[in-house]
C-alpha cells in the first residue's frame, strides 16, 4: 500500500474525507484535497490540522500539506 | 552573577577580542549577528581599522542587502561589496546537505584575498554560541581558513546579541532570521540561479499581500510548500487572503502549490536527515 493511500485510510479511520497525492523529490510531502463532509470549505482549524498531520505522518509522509492549486 | 552582569562581561570580552585583533574584515550579511559585531568593533577600532564585506550572489535575500546598506549607513560602517561565486561549484550546486560549506569556503577565500590586499590582520564572521549546538558545515570552512568567530569565542548567543543591539540601538536587532535563498531548495535539487530567483520573487510578493510572522517557499521539484507562522495557517481561511497568495504564487511562476499544515518550523528541509545525521545535536542551522 502506498503512503498515499495508507494516509487517506488512516484520515478515513478519524472521519475525514480526503485525497492525498504524494509529492517531491523522494514522495515526502502529502499533498491533502480535504473537504467537510458538507463540502464547505478546506479545514485550517488548529484540531483539523492537527489530526491531518498526525494521520499523513504516520502514514511516513515528512510534510503534511493542503494543496493551493 | 546577574544575567545583566554576564552580558556585560561577555561584552567586554568581546571587546578585548576585537582590540587583540588590531584590525578586521567581517563577513557582513546585515543580518543580527554580524550588523553586532561590525558595529562593536567600529566601536572599538575606528572606521579605519575595520572594512565589512558583503558577498553578493543569486543566493542572498535582496531584503537583506537593505538591510545591510540600512545598518552600514546608520552607524558609517566602512562597507564593501564583492560578488561571490558558489553557485559555479559543483560542490554547492549538488545541493547536497554539506552544501553551505562550499559556499563559505568561496565567501571566506574571497574575503582573505581582500585583507590581505588591504592589509588587515584578520577574517571574522558573525557565528555566535547557539551556533556550535547545530551541525554547520560552513563552520568548518572557517576554521580550516582561519577564519575566526568572536561572538562564539565570548559565548554570546543569538538571544543576548539581540539584547545588546536593542541596547546598541541598531535596527536589526529584532529582525527575523533571513538566510541564503539556497535553504529553501530540497536537498539533492540542485541550485540554479532560476530556482532562486523564483523563491525570492514568490516571498517578495508573498510580502506584499500579507504581514507574516514568518515565511519561507520551499522547493520540491516543481511544487512550491509555503511554510508561514503556525498563528498565520488560520487567516488563509479567508479566500481574497487565499486568493491572492495563490495569485502571488503563480505570478512567480509556480505551476503547483500547497501549504504546510505544521507551520514555519526552523531548519525544515533538514528534517529528511535530521534525526540520522545530527543525532542528540539538534538541527542544523538557521533555515
Amino acid at each position: 500500500m502506498s503512503n498515499a493511500t495508507e494516509a487517506e485510510r488512516l484520515l478515513a479511520d478519524a472521519g475525514l474525507d480526503a485525497s492525498v497525492e504524494s509529492a517531491g523529490l523522494e514522495g515526502e510531502v502529502a499533498v491533502i484535497r480535504y473537504r467537510h463532509r458538507d463540502g464547505s470549505s478546506d479545514a485550517l482549524g488548529e484540531e483539523q490540522r492537527r489530526v491531518l498531520v498526525d494521520r499523513c505522518s504516520a502514514a511516513g509522509f515528512r510534510y503534511v500539506t493542503l494543496e493551493l492549486f | 552573577m546577574s544575567r545583566s552582569e554576564a552580558l556585560e562581561t561577555k561584552e567586554r570580552a568581546l571587546r578585548d577580542v576585537l582590540s587583540s585583533c588590531e584590525s578586521v574584515i567581517i563577513g557582513f550579511s546585515g543580518g543580527v549577528d554580524s550588523s553586532f559585531l561590525a558595529y562593536v568593533a567600529l566601536d572599538e577600532l575606528g572606521p579605519d581599522r575595520v572594512l565589512a564585506v558583503t558577498g553578493r550572489s543569486p543566493a542572498y535575500p535582496g531584503v537583506q542587502h537593505e538591510m545591510a546598506v540600512k545598518v552600514a549607513r546608520s552607524v558609517d560602517l566602512p562597507h564593501l561589496e564583492i560578488q561571490t561565486y558558489e553557485l559555479d561549484d559543483p560542490g554547492y550546486a549538488a545541493n547536497a546537505p554539506d552544501r553551505c560549506y562550499f559556499c563559505k569556503a568561496e565567501l571566506y577565500q574571497r574575503l582573505l584575498t581582500v585583507m590581505r590586499e588591504r592589509g588587515f590582520n584578520v577574517v571574522l564572521d558573525g557565528s555566535n554560541a547557539d551556533d556550535l549546538d547545530d551541525h554547520r558545515p560552513g563552520l568548518a570552512a572557517a576554521r580550516e581558513l582561519g577564519v575566526r568567530s568572536p561572538l562564539q569565542e565570548v559565548g554570546l548567543t543569538k538571544a543576548e546579541i539581540r539584547i545588546l543591539s536593542k541596547r546598541a540601538g541598531l535596527p536589526t536587532w529584532e529582525i527575523p532570521a533571513s538566510p541564503c535563498l539556497a535553504s529553501r531548495i530540497a536537498y539533492g535539487l540542485e541550485v540554479t540561479p532560476k530556482r532562486l530567483r523564483a523563491i525570492e520573487d514568490a516571498e517578495a510578493r508573498l510580502r506584499e499581500v500579507h504581514t507574516w510572522r514568518e515565511l519561507r517557499v520551499r522547493y520540491h521539484g516543481g511544487l512550491a510548500r509555503l511554510e508561514v507562522a503556525p498563528e498565520d495557517i488560520e487567516s488563509l481561511s479567508e479566500t481574497s487572503l487565499r486568493e491572492r497568495v495563490i495569485q502571488a504564487l503563480r505570478d512567480a511562476g509556480f505551476a503547483r502549490a500547497c501549504l504546510d499544515l505544521q507551520g514555519y518550523r526552523r531548519g525544515a528541509l533538514n528534517e529528511s536527515f535530521g534525526r540520522e545525521a545530527a543525532g542528540a545535536r539538534g538541527g542544523f542551522g538557521d533555515t
